[in-house]
């Protein structure tokens, strides 16, 4: 609950899960945000796992490009629904908009991608908007990194 | 060869429907792709696929919503019906079996987990199609069986057979009309030794 999260803080506890544990809260619970500024630049692999896509298509690199060219054209639509579930404050939409860019990022095993969208959505199904902006900025910065690399 | 099992995929991610499609097309399905609830329900009422993969998640219709009017559809309610979802939890794939789906299949997909689900349901897929077909040739049969049935008049005489109206048809002519039998004409031997003697006598 929203109040526990500030006792447990202010007792002094560095972080906070919430009962049952979810996989994208710990990870980010332990590891920290992903994507924090000042960062080291993350390895290609966990950006984007070229390998297991490849192997998931059956060795079809024409396929997997044009996978590549459909992720990164609906990108910018799908990060806008989560910026705009944030402005109006939309919990469960920023839940649906977070689970959309979690599910795409997974097919493409861009798995840190996945790992934030994962986090964020976890946060709107928790209605704990308070966390959310910086998973979001995270998300951007995932996304930016993303599109760097395959661009 | 047998023909293609017909299969839509719907999902309102575009990466999905790639990956499925790429895939089922591989195993000799045609693929048809809809991007939300509403085409997907239009496709399935108006193509009838033998298999359908649907997202949990999708704007106007969902895949529970769907698969419930699915078992709901007379003419659908044999269809394979594979859910999609992402959500790992138990309750959610037990309410996902209770909406009337098959099986499912987790995002993202597992290579060889898509192709053993989805021959399962190629299989189940094309043992309704015989059994529709054998139902139909059945129910053909019954209906040519029933037609032939019941009291016949016959004149005991001449052997024709009273037909509706109060006429009065050859009974060659009444069973062609009433079966698929078919006649060829021949002579058996104790009427052809009865012609014979008609001619000998010079009749």
């Amino acid at each position: 609950m929203q109040g526990d999260r500030e006792r447990c803080l202010e007792a002094g506890m560095d972080g906070y899960l919430s009962k049952p544990i979810d996989r994208f809260e710990l990870y980010v619970a332990v590891e920290g945000t992903p994507g924090k500024a000042g960062e080291m630049a993350p390895a290609e692999s966990e950006l984007f796992d070229r390998a297991a896509l490849l192997d998931r298509l059956d060795g079809d690199t024409n396929l997997l490009e044009q996978i590549l060219a459909v992720f990164l054209a609906d990108c910018p639509a799908r990060l806008a629904a989560v910026d705009a579930a944030m402005t109006t404050r939309h919990a469960a939409g920023l839940a649906d908009a977070a689970h959309a860019l979690k599910g795409a990022a997974l097919n493409l095993s861009a798995n840190r991608l996945a790992d934030v969208a994962g986090a964020l959505e976890s946060a709107g199904h928790r209605g704990d908007l308070d966390a959310a902006p910086a998973l979001v900025a995270s998300l951007h910065r995932e996304v930016t990194l993303l599109m760097e690399l395959l661009a | 060869m047998t023909a293609p099992l017909r299969v839509l995929v719907a999902d309102d991610d575009r990466t999905t429907t790639m990956i499925l499609a790429a895939a089922l097309q591989r195993w000799n399905c045609e693929v048809t792709v809809a991007a939300d609830g509403a085409a997907a329900w239009e496709f399935l009422t108006t193509r009838r696929p033998g298999m359908a993969i649907l997202d949990w998640m999708m704007p106007s219709v969902d895949g529970p919503t769907l698969c419930r009017q699915i078992r709901e559809h007379e003419d659908l309610a044999g269809m394979y019906v594979l859910l999609l979802t992402s959500r790992g939890s138990r309750a959610d794939l037990v309410a996902g079996l209770d909406a009337g789906a098959d099986d499912y299949l987790t995002k993202p997909v597992d290579r060889e987990e898509l192709r053993a689900r989805v021959h399962v349901g190629m299989r189940v897929a094309t043992l309704q199609t015989r059994l529709q077909e054998r139902v139909g040739e059945l129910q053909a049969a019954l209906e040519q069986v029933t037609r032939l049935e019941g009291l016949l008049p016959i004149c005991s005489y001449c052997k024709n057979i009273r037909s509706e109206g109060d006429t009065w048809q050859q009974m060659e002519q009444y069973i062609a009309e009433h079966s698929d039998a078919e006649f060829s004409h021949s002579i058996c031997p104790t009427c052809y030794e009865r012609v014979k003697l008609d001619f000998e006598s010079g009749g």
